[in-house]
């Protein structure tokens, strides 16, 4: 049973993560129907900045709790700022060009990042800094769930409740929707789309990085490949749970997290891809919109 | 004005190729292939400076039949692909002897360019059947084979008690072969008592090693065998540690880094890994790291530095006895016959062309430093 439930808690770790990332995801596919996927290297400059700012504002004689939501704030604000870039330089100009040419853009940013970043920073792992402070009640039973996994959770559980409130509840979150289900039609009724799309870009690169600090603290080690695999993943769940579907990404990555974690504890971590990918396989095949996909036609 | 700009360009051309030319007649020209970049570039310039070191010493003699030696280098990555090009674009410029390559995947499809048209001497490329399988009849290494670090991870276990072990590797050419060959060790010494509870592979950069440490725990383990390198390693320990799971690690010397201690930091303390012997008591030795010192202040050292410059001296002899690169045939007979006395002391090659007497030891990390162990 302890066994069932170590499996249990880092398959929920990983799909914390996975959803951090896939949320950017299906939110950008829903608004402009486009795979960005420049995304995962939006996490890992999330990553990189966090790391950078928290040796800086250590060394300002930040600490604490203090110090881990300043560092969240500057990662998430960078980050923005490149998610923002991004969709102007290499997606907005596509924006009527067939749905490939954008495609190829998005693949072309990825690369460009990570050989930016490795030559601006540097091509080796690096060690990140455990900046997340001690919780004391955890401490007793820390080898089961430590003070990372609990806070990975949390934070994910909040970013996730203001997404879906600002989406539902405001009128922002109304715009993206209107722009999401027809786009002339929402301009039509006065709704600026330029801005919504970057919004969406701005907000889906801003968890990202949330999910890179997180991944850095828990990990202890980043080097410029680590979007690679973890965009693939995200990537991976936000189809599973029908792209474009909010709750269906969260869904998915979860699946998908636990779906890894225990063929890697029951079969064998040599096959923990191979069971996910199976999984992914055999869903689409029943479910070819995915699990919260909507199966509606597209209008022609 | 394009006529005058054409006659410029010819005039470059022909004092850049008979710059070349001359360049070609003066010089010996060894390659060196490696890691110079990536995670792995740490192996990868220790064994460049070792040659490097070895180079200068034999130019400020005079250099090799009154020729100077000049480094052609090339980057590997400790990649196979990589390795492919690297190798390539060696022999298609001409280079007949290399030192390289860092990494043993990468060493192995290097061989498989250079064929029997360049002799290639390894100080790190470890695996057992590069020697072993009589493709290569010109290979050659100053770095033991890793079946003798499986041995001495055996002996650890066995020294240190441990019953139930389990064996975890990175699926890649060295760390499989590690891995594979620790299990046959433990499985034919069945008086030892020894268990293998687990076995099986990792994925390298997974977002969380988490589900494996819990196979890893649940499995009863004492000691964890390690088949890979060390960026890995130091994630998994971490996350062993934070799990209060104090499993012993034991490694080869793809662990046996600086960058594990620091990666890894206070979880580190208490990992074996196997090691190749220290021979800086040898004053040869102390020499090339003395000057090592001087020319890169900045520079680690690295566990190959000596090994690639034992291994380019014994080239260079081979060389001189052979009378230059165009007879690989001699240079291989010299190499298996003569006993030349380098900085990781005297160097002669057996048959399968791995060097005699060179060997591993056990290593633990003790506050921050690896300290040797006996046993």
């Amino acid at each position: 049973m302890d066994f069932f439930f170590d499996l249990f808690i880092s398959g929920l770790t990983k799909g914390s993560i996975y959803a951090l990332i896939a949320l950017g995801y299906t939110m950008v596919y829903g608004i402009i129907a486009l795979i960005n996927f420049a995304h995962g290297e939006i996490y890992m400059i999330g990553a990189f900045t966090a790391l950078i700012a928290s040796m800086v504002l250590s060394q300002c004689g930040l600490a604490g709790w203090g110090l881990l939501v300043s560092v969240g704030l500057v990662a998430v604000v960078y980050a923005a700022m490149y998610g923002w870039t991004v969709e102007k330089i290499a997606y907005k100009p596509l924006r009527d060009a067939s749905r490939l040419a954008p495609l190829i853009s998005a693949i072309g940013m990825s690369i460009f990042l990570q050989n930016y970043v490795q030559l601006a920073q540097s091509p080796n792992f690096m060690v990140f800094p455990d900046i997340i402070p001690a919780i004391g009640f955890l401490e007793p039973v820390s080898h089961i769930v430590n003070k990372t996994q609990l806070a990975i959770w949390i934070i994910t559980f909040l970013t996730m409740a203001i997404l879906t409130f600002i989406i539902k509840r405001t009128r922002l979150g109304m715009a993206m929707r209107a722009v999401a289900q027809d786009k002339s039609m929402a301009m039509l009724s006065g709704v600026n789309i330029n801005r919504i799309i970057s919004t969406t870009f701005v907000i889906g690169s801003s968890l990202a990085a949330v999910g890179g600090l997180l991944i850095g603290c828990y990990m202890r080690q980043i080097d410029f490949y680590i979007g690679f695999l973890a965009g693939l993943k995200a990537f991976t769940a936000a189809v599973l749970g029908g792209i474009g579907s909010i709750p269906g990404a969260v869904l998915g990555a979860m699946v998908l997290g636990f779906a890894e974690s225990f063929a890697a504890g029951y079969i064998s971590s040599d096959y923990e891809d191979v069971v996910a990918f199976a999984l992914l396989i055999l869903i689409l095949s029943v479910r070819p919109g995915g699990l919260l996909g909507s199966s509606q036609q597209q209008k022609v | 004005m394009r006529k005058v700009m054409t006659a410029l360009a010819a005039m470059v051309l022909a004092l850049g190729s008979g710059g070349l030319m001359a360049a070609d007649q003066d010089t010996i020209k060894i390659g060196y292939g490696g890691a110079l970049l990536g995670n792995l570039a740490s192996y990868g310039l220790s064994g460049f400076y070792g040659m490097e070191y070895a180079v200068l010493q034999a130019n400020a003699k005079g250099g090799v039949l009154g020729k100077q030696i000049e480094i052609v280098k090339e980057d590997d990555g400790c990649d196979p692909a990589m390795a492919t090009n690297a190798a390539n674009k060696l022999a298609s410029g001409g280079i007949k002897v290399v030192n390289g390559h860092t990494c043993s995947g990468a060493t192995r499809s290097a061989l498989s360019v250079y064929g029997d048209n360049v002799l290639l001497i390894s100080p790190s490329a470890t695996e057992v059947s590069l020697t072993t399988d009589g493709a290569h009849p010109y290979f050659f290494r100053t770095t033991p084979r890793d079946d003798a670090q499986s041995a001495l991870e055996v002996q650890l276990l066995k020294k240190n008690g441990y019953k139930k072990v389990a064996i975890l590797h990175d699926k890649g050419d060295y760390g499989q072969a590690l891995a594979n060959l620790a299990r046959a060790e433990i499985e034919a010494d069945k008086a030892s008592g020894l268990e293998i509870v687990l076995f099986d592979g990792i994925t390298t950069g997974q977002v969380s090693f988490d589900s494996v440490i819990s196979r890893l725990k649940n499995s009863g383990a004492e000691a964890l065998l390690w088949g890979g390198y060390y960026s890995d390693a130091s994630k998994m320990v971490i996350q062993m540690r934070n799990k209060k799971l104090e499993v012993v690690v034991i490694g080869a010397d793809g662990l046996k880094n600086d960058g594990y201690l620091k990666m890894a930091g206070a979880a580190a303390e208490g990992t074996y890994a196997t090691g190749q012997v220290d021979l800086t008591s040898n004053p040869l030795a102390q020499a090339a790291v003395e000057d090592h010192k001087k020319r890169y202040p900045t520079e680690e050292i690295g566990p190959y530095f000596l090994y690639s410059a034992g291994a380019t001296e014994a080239l260079l002899a081979a060389i001189e006895k052979a009378g230059g690169v165009s007879d690989l045939a001699a240079i291989k007979k010299h190499l298996h016959e003569d006993e030349v006395e380098t900085v990781m002391g005297p160097v002669r090659f057996d048959e399968r062309g791995d060097v005699i007497g060179a060997g591993f030891k056990m290593f633990v990390v003790k506050d921050g430093g690896y300290v040797e162990v006996e046993l």
